[in-house]
């Protein structure tokens, strides 16, 4: 035992004092967070400035009835002169409007009249804007279609048989949840990128300086000396957990995502509760990374193989968005799946079963303790002192 | 007391150590010598347990290394051919590391590294970090890392080599001293000077196997020269990869 602290106090005197790591581990833990949930809030921005739409017109005169339905649905109205297509192209106008000179002749002959929307809908705010203006402009259609009817003597919903009703069901929070997830996947990677520095500097970095021999030859066990490495790794993940879960939690209560529908806000419950169900996530990314720097023989190689390993918890969480996959209690039982599936629950506000977040805790934290007893097993072989 | 007998150690199709053994007694200093590549590290290693011998046994004052190696370890100073000092830790921190490794704790410790630190006059180095030292100096730090529980066994893999004639001048005083206490002293070298002006008993290894031994006396004898230089060419047949 008291090996094991004598390693754990070296570990973490040593580790502290590496300002690189630091800065790599941190920084990201910091700034991830903040930079995803400010670029959250620019597309909401977007959105709520599609709200009050400015529209350039060509031909505005040609049909003052359809002009002034727009400009009373907030639709800010402005003439324009020049060739849409090269406008729209060089980004200058997001959509514009053209009304042939025809337009009327037609509308008193009762033809379909037709006008032009000029677009780029490879761009998000062209398509918000020209989806509103379709809008507009079909139901302004459908309610002069109507009237038509109506003098007509038929009554107008002979032409509307079918008509969809939608009803959202989805409640505040989780509709929240959607873009939540993109911050869950932050959150359970929180602990691999906060401890590779570390993990590399214990395993690949002992063995880079040469300092695995000399430790080796002194009277203490493999668990002691993995022991005190594992749980430095395990301490500063943990840390970035938390700077994370910080960070998010600020950066949303700052944040207007209201354009997006949705405004999230973690309580502090909330995010105690987070922290701890990342916990066991800390200990198989300590486990894990320094598994697979063991046998990095330099600091630059361990850090390509863990650069593939931080995406290991994305995997899940891309998994169940991408292909929209129900929850199931099986989802527990299987690491790092079990976790994504607690924070669902915890961001939506819902909660979450005991009995669940037991299982996830204790198969996660069994692989980890796992791969923890491999590694002691490997400390002491012949390829990871002087090996290739 | 160290003993390996009948050491065989290979590495894929190359054998390193073939059918080794020796015995370095207590109050003696014992050289391994050999040139470049006779098997000397290998050998070492696997007696401070690093390496596991393919047959063979190696003890430490009776003490099975392979199987009891915490047990070995603890009898043992070990100076290996890499240095291996944390950049960030101070020369004082390594020795409290290295001390606590060893068992020693508080005011134990604090006359440990007193001592150590005076052997090669470290005073200077003991609170500053170890990142930019000279290898002269990492190499002191590395030789009193070995020597902070004051063990009964002492290995040292060509502890000179890089060493300035000054610090050479006090691990030779410091050896003898440890040997007249009753310390066991077994190095490597494949420096000849160094070996006949320290060493009671002498291996010479060639290519992984034993050529000869006996005191400096007896191995000129053995190979009919006047001095051991002539001896030592004469008895591993080259004078390849030795330095005289």
């Amino acid at each position: 035992m008291n090996r094991f602290l004598t390693v754990l106090a070296k570990e973490i005197k040593d580790s502290a004092r590496d300002r690189r790591a630091w800065m790599a581990a941190m920084l990201p833990a910091i700034l991830g967070p903040v930079l995803m949930i400010v670029l959250l809030s620019s597309v909401a921005k977007t959105r709520s400035e599609a709200e009050d739409l400015t529209l350039p017109v060509i031909g505005k005169q040609n049909a003052p009835d359809l002009i002034a339905y727009l400009e009373e649905n907030d639709v800010v109205i402005e003439v324009f002169g020049g060739d849409p297509k090269t406008e729209i192209q060089a980004k200058n106008e997001t959509v514009i409007l053209s009304i042939p000179e025809d337009y009327a002749e037609k509308f008193s002959a009762f033809e379909p009249a037709a006008v032009q929307l000029f677009t780029d809908d490879s761009l998000d705010k062209s398509r918000i804007a020209s989806r509103r203006i379709q809008e507009l402009v079909a139901n302004y259609s459908r309610s002069i279609g109507a009237l038509r009817l109506m003098v007509r003597g038929v009554n107008p919903s002979v032409a509307s048989p079918v008509r969809v009703e939608t009803r959202d069901f989805s409640t505040h929070e989780s509709r929240a949840s959607k873009i939540l997830a993109t911050l869950q996947m932050l959150l359970l990677m929180a602990a691999f990128f906060g401890g590779a520095p570390f993990a590399i500097d214990t395993t690949a970095g002992e063995r880079e300086r040469n300092s695995l021999e000399p430790l080796l030859v002194h009277p203490v066990t493999s668990l002691q000396i993995m022991g005190g490495k594992w749980m430095t790794v395990v301490m500063y993940g943990l840390l970035a957990t938390l700077l994370v879960v910080l960070s998010t939690a600020t950066a949303l209560k700052y944040a207007s995502l209201e354009a997006l529908g949705v405004d999230p806000k973690l309580t502090l419950a909330m995010q105690g509760s987070i922290l701890l169900h990342l916990v066991p996530m800390a200990l198989l990314a300590s486990s894990a990374q320094m598994l697979a720097s063991l046998f990095a023989k330099t600091f630059k190689e361990a850090q390509t193989y863990l650069g593939m390993l931080t995406l290991a918890p994305a995997l899940p969480v891309m998994f169940i968005m991408f292909r929209d996959v129900k929850s199931a209690s099986w989802m527990y039982l299987v690491p790092i799946l079990g976790q994504q599936q607690l924070l669902t629950s915890v961001m939506r506000g819902e909660g979450t079963n005991l009995l669940d977040a037991l299982t996830a805790a204790s198969v996660t934290t069994a692989v980890a303790l796992g791969l923890f007893l491999v590694l002691t097993r490997l400390l002491r072989s012949e390829r990871v002192v002087y090996g290739g | 007391m160290i003993r390996i007998e009948h050491l065989c150690k290979r590495f894929g199709d190359v054998v390193a150590v073939d059918d080794l053994s020796l015995e370095a007694a207590d109050g003696r200093i014992t050289g391994l010598l050999g040139p470049n590549g006779a098997g000397k590290t290998t050998a070492l290693r696997t007696l401070y347990g690093l390496l596991k011998p393919d047959h063979g046994v190696v003890t430490i004052d009776g003490i099975n290394v392979t199987t009891q190696l915490v047990a070995a370890a603890e009898r043992m100073g070990v100076f290996p051919d890499t240095l291996g000092l944390y950049d960030r830790l101070t020369t004082r921190e390594h020795l409290e590391f290295y001390g606590g490794m060893h068992g020693l704790a508080g005011p134990d410790l604090a006359a440990a590294i007193e001592r150590t630190q005076s052997y090669f006059h470290i005073d200077n180095l003991l609170d500053r970090r170890c990142k930019g030292f000279s290898h002269g100096e990492k190499m002191k730090v590395a030789l009193s890392r070995a020597l902070i529980h004051h063990p009964q066994n002492l290995i040292l893999d060509e502890p000179t080599n890089g060493l300035d004639v000054m610090s050479i001048r006090l691990l030779r005083g410091l050896l003898t001293r440890l040997r007249d206490e009753g310390q066991c002293i077994l190095f490597s070298s494949h420096v000849m000077q160094e070996v006949s002006a320290l060493c009671d008993h002498i291996y010479i290894m060639a290519k992984g196997r034993l050529v000869a031994e006996g005191t400096p006396d007896e191995l000129c004898d053995m190979a009919q020269t006047q001095n051991l230089e002539e001896a030592f060419v004469q008895l591993i047949g080259t004078d390849e990869g030795i330095a005289l």
